[in-house]
């Protein structure tokens, strides 16, 4: 039972990070589904840094700092130049398709790539410091967010820009400084992926996780502790039908069994839907007077 | 001046590609030219290049037509997977002959507008933003087609993950003898005025406009809101469908899997770049067909096909931010 808890947790990592920070950008008012490219090439980075240099650290931290600067580049069209977020978004995400797949078949040989190191656990139930970072996120988030003043100052930007301009904050900044944040959670979210379930890099390796992670925050009502929830449901049906696959136990057909995440957030999504409310000012460019 | 500003907007675009082409150690000069040898160096080529138009009109006009009633159906991609499958189905049932092929488009069209109708199900009925159902109803179409030929729609000899082939009765005619060029060009070109026909003339055409430019006010105005939203959607994903089913019937006769070169979600930057008008999709789909085809040669220049994925984001940041200088001029 418990190696499988702790198989969750690792599986819930990439997802759950993305989601925290997606959820930051939508409190203040952006939606960015360009977060399935941001993680991609977190992936990618932490995989090339991380076997070139032999330090899996690194290959974390350049994967926070690609897609912050990716997600800058969101934030200059979508909160700069004011344009549709969903394009924006969409348009990042053939970015870093492209780009990931060009550069990636362009290296003949990437070298031993260095996975994170193991703190405890082994095997498929190991746990490594990103885990724990993102478990520790959890909590800090939803006390930013519900109990200090900037956590205010953010939710009211999605809520009430006027009013927080009002207040003498630039609204468009604190926007574009959450987007390139919750880029760089992104990213962690990629390399905990590409370096922390296994140690290697292959073409569209995130398979919607960035989609599924927006779906989270839709589900968890925009909370940190319920995108927690959200996350580890989704990975605990992941880990469970993987067991009950390997055991031998049912036969679904393997592209069926894929299909189930994908299912189960539709599900997810159509049963919270009706009841939950977004931010009010969710992917609307703002005219600071 | 707006020439000037257009330029510079291109030019930041190139910047943008020649830097991701030379940090794959390639030339970007080579790579252009071997773009232009795949898209018109020979016959073959041209009509690769029209027959890689085919399903980027339709699935364009589809995409610009939801995007025209302010839908974000970025399900093109499932739609079209989906349109392939039902014409495979249908083209494979042993119909009389004369009945083959149009059952067959008509089976696709129908296909793509159910997988578009579970987006409108769900957001009219639950709420649901239909940019991530149609987003996650494109994986799970993508491993519904990876089944399917594994499965129920398998060839008889059971040997490759791919399905039976459409009798010949089932098959699009060719249209330029010594190529691969079909008669679907042909329909997905006048499919693309019978749009704009639509659009520019009907009723339902202008409610779907009157929505797209703001719902409150179509509402206001008389027009259902809801009526108008789930038509959208089905019309959307019948012309989607459709070039998933004129993949099948006049290219590649069955279905595999991996099926589709990812033509849905280059139909966004198809839809957006004629500023979703469906006569100006015809010449914005040439434009992605001719690199589409140009991709096939893009290898022997030392870059990976997916390039391709880099210069329609770049097209597209090029649009985005011309969009935003014509906007702050006036």
């Amino acid at each position: 039972m418990i190696p499988l808890v702790l198989q969750t947790l690792t599986y819930a990592t990439p997802v759950l990070l993305a989601a925290l920070g997606a959820l930051f950008a939508e409190r203040t008012g952006v939606v960015n589904i360009g977060l399935e490219g941001l993680m991609l090439v977190g992936a990618l980075l932490a995989v090339v840094v991380s076997a070139s240099t032999g330090q899996p650290y690194l290959g974390v931290l350049a994967a926070a700092a690609a897609a912050a600067g990716l997600a800058a580049l969101f934030a200059l069209f979508a909160v700069g130049l004011k344009r549709d977020q969903v394009i924006v978004g969409t348009t990042i995400n053939f970015l870093s398709l492209g780009a990931t797949g060009v550069l990636y078949r362009s290296m003949k040989s990437l070298g031993t790539v260095k996975s994170l190191p193991t703190l405890f656990g082994d095997g498929s139930s190991a746990i490594n410091a990103v885990t724990i970072g993102a478990l520790i996120l959890v909590p800090m988030a939803q006390w930013l967010l519900f109990r200090t003043r900037l956590g205010v100052t953010l939710r009211s930007a999605g809520e009430k820009p006027e009013a927080v301009a009002a207040a003498g904050v630039f609204v468009n900044r604190l926007r574009a400084v959450t987007v390139i944040v919750s880029g760089a959670l992104c990213g962690i979210g990629g390399a905990a992926l590409s370096i922390g379930i296994g140690n290697t890099f292959s073409e569209e390796m995130t398979g919607g996780r960035g989609f599924i992670a927006l779906a989270v925050v839709v589900f968890g009502r925009w909370n940190p502790l319920g995108a927690l929830g959200a996350t580890l449901l989704f990975a605990a049906a992941d880990v469970w039908q993987t067991k009950l696959q390997a055991d031998g136990k049912v036969h679904i057909p393997y592209p069926v069994f894929l299909m189930i995440p994908y299912v189960l957030t539709l599900i997810a999504l159509a049963l919270r839907g009706a009841r939950v409310k977004p931010p009010a000012h969710l992917g609307e460019p703002f005219e600071q007077g | 001046m707006r020439f000037l500003q257009f330029l510079a907007c291109l030019l930041g675009g190139l910047a943008l590609l020649a830097a991701v082409i030379l940090a794959a150690k390639a030339s970007p000069l080579a790579v252009a030219a071997a773009l232009g040898r795949g898209a018109f160096g020979s016959k073959d080529s041209i009509a690769n290049t029209l027959l890689q138009t085919t399903p980027l009109l339709l699935t364009g006009l589809g995409v610009g037509l939801a995007f025209k009633g302010r839908l974000f159906n970025i399900g093109a991609e499932g739609q079209f997977l989906l349109g392939a499958i039902f014409a495979t189905w249908a083209g494979t049932r042993g119909l009389p002959a004369p009945l083959v092929l149009p059952t067959a488009l008509v089976a696709g069209a129908l296909g793509g507008a159910l997988w578009a109708s579970l987006a409108a199900l769900l957001k009219l009925w639950r709420g649901v933003q239909e940019v991530l159902s149609t987003l996650l109803l494109n994986f799970v179409a993508i491993q519904l087609v990876a089944w399917l030929v594994r499965g129920p729609l398998q060839e008889a000899a059971k040997q490759f993950p791919q399905s039976g082939k459409l009798p010949l009765s089932g098959r699009l005619a060719f249209l330029w003898p010594g190529t691969q060029l079909h008669q679907g060009f042909l329909l997905a070109v006048v499919l693309a005025v019978v749009v704009w026909l639509y659009l520019s003339k009907t009723a339902s055409g202008f409610a779907l406009r009157a929505v797209g430019a703001g719902s409150e006010a179509a509402a206001a105005a008389g027009i259902s809101v809801a009526k108008t939203t789930t038509l959208t959607f089905l019309l959307s994903g019948t012309l989607s469908g459709l070039a998933g089913a004129i993949q099948i019937c006049g290219v590649t006769y069955f279905l595999a899997d991996p099926y589709s070169k990812g033509y849905g979600y280059t139909a966004i930057a198809v839809a957006l770049l004629a500023n979703l008008s469906p006569l100006w999709t015809v010449v914005t789909a040439l434009f992605f067909g001719a690199l589409t085809a140009g991709a096939t040669e893009v290898q022997t220049a030392g870059v990976s096909s997916v390039v391709i994925q880099v210069l329609q984001a770049v097209t597209l940041l090029t649009l985005l931010a011309y969009g935003y200088v014509k906007e702050r001029k006036r």
